[in-house]
């Protein structure tokens, strides 16, 4: 038996969900680079996005970095695609009982300069939970999520 | 009486009546106002009779001319409480709303494919019966039950689709064969269409949902224990019986 069946059952029994009204699977894929320049460039040389030259720096040196998203809904349906840029840095204060012995730093600090596909395929209807299959769910949108993004992306 | 079978092109003749169906391209008309509306429905007035050839015999018992003449108010009186069935939209039919949350044509776990297919046809087949028993056909309907008889083993065979899959067929099967080759009454035909019904509308039901089902199938005069398991039970019931008085003695 599969994880997710015994996942989503478990979650429809204890949280006593008698109905859903919606359901996605989302994915993200995300690939680092260095700093928020290059991010914004990788950006803009997939060529989805027609940005007049040199208009990508501000003038303090933060670049633009875009967003792009496609995708359809129908009734009860849909699928979207996000092609976009993260440059942020984030940060966490660490509990007072790992940094009191002085191992660890009070603050830690992440940056993150990412291009991310995010792709969000979902069912928005009301349904019971015994009519929803999530193995067979998530394989269907996992599959058809990957044939109708290569047809636009490309197979890579 | 001559009736002509349309896809024979053979007239079988009924006897005790004077009626004469001439064929008219798809149209049989008598004097009587019968009419043919498609290869075996007759429509007498606002009445909507069902006449399959297969089943002459039973054809033959009913009188026609008398029906028509002197009990024709009652005909259509009776016809006013025959369902005619609800008909399936994609709002009201449970396989198209499972379908619908899906994105692919046909689902790809095997058991899942098969068994909302089978479903879906022994829906089908009981639908015909319960209309069958309806218009007092009831070899016909009993034919109908027999056909989705067939498809239980494969059904049981799809029971990895839910604990509930698996414990509804289970108890329809028990039920059927604890019938022992009666045929199932009106009642019983009923609670059938309702139980594969609700089977197909939440394949995937909780435990406790479908137990309440099998609950409410029972009722319609069905066993729906295993024979063999009952006289287990009764065994094991016995013999702690047995070991009781034992330890008592």
């Amino acid at each position: 038996m599969q994880l997710t069946h015994v996942f989503y059952n478990a979650a429809v029994k204890f949280s006593e969900i008698e109905n859903l009204t919606r359901v996605g699977l989302r994915t993200v894929y995300a690939k680092d680079y260095d700093n928020p320049k290059l991010v914004a460039e990788a950006l803009y040389q997939t060529n989805y996005i027609n940005f007049p030259h040199n208009l990508y720096l501000i003038k303090n040196g933060i670049p633009l970095i875009p967003n792009y998203a496609i995708g359809w809904q129908d009734e009860e349906k849909g699928i979207a695609y996000r092609l976009k840029g993260k440059a942020e840095k984030l940060g966490i204060d660490l509990p007072l009982k790992l940094t009191a012995k002085g191992d660890f730093p009070n603050f830690v600090e992440k940056e993150y300069n990412q291009v991310i596909l995010d792709i969000d395929i979902y069912i928005h209807k009301h349904i019971l939970p015994g009519q929803f299959f999530s193995d067979e769910w998530i394989k269907q949108a996992h599959k058809t999520a990957k044939e109708e993004g290569s047809k636009f992306f490309g197979e890579q | 009486m001559l009736i002509r079978d349309n896809e024979t092109a053979n007239y079988s003749e009924v006897k005790g009546s004077t009626h004469l169906f001439k064929s008219v391209d798809s149209e049989i008309e008598t004097g009587s106002n019968v009419k043919q509306t498609s290869e075996s429905n007759y429509r007498i007035g606002k009445i909507t009779a069902r006449i399959p050839f297969v089943f002459e015999h039973d054809f033959k018992s009913w009188n026609i001319e008398d029906d028509l003449s002197d009990n024709r108010d009652t005909l259509k009186s009776e016809a006013k409480d025959i369902p005619t069935g609800e008909k399936l939209t994609s709002k009201n039919n449970p396989v198209k709303t499972i379908r619908n949350l899906y994105f692919q044509d046909e689902f790809i776990t095997p058991e899942l494919r098969t068994g909302i297919n089978l479903l879906e046809i022994s829906q089908n087949y009981i639908t015909k019966s319960l209309e069958s028993i309806q218009h007092r056909k009831r070899k016909e309907s009993d034919e109908f039950i027999m056909q989705f008889k067939a498809f239980l083993p494969e059904l049981f065979c799809c029971r990895t689709i839910s604990e509930s899959f698996g414990a509804v067929i289970n108890a329809i099967q028990n039920a059927l064969s604890n019938m022992k080759g009666c045929p199932l009454s009106e009642k019983q035909i009923v609670a059938l269409h309702e139980i594969i019904t609700g089977l197909l509308r939440e394949p995937a039901m909780s435990f406790e949902k479908a137990v309440d089902y099998v609950s409410k199938f029972e009722d319609a005069d069905f066993e729906v224990e295993s024979v063999g398991v009952e006289g287990l039970l009764k065994l094991t019931e016995i013999m702690d019986e047995d070991e009781t008085e034992l330890i008592n003695d």
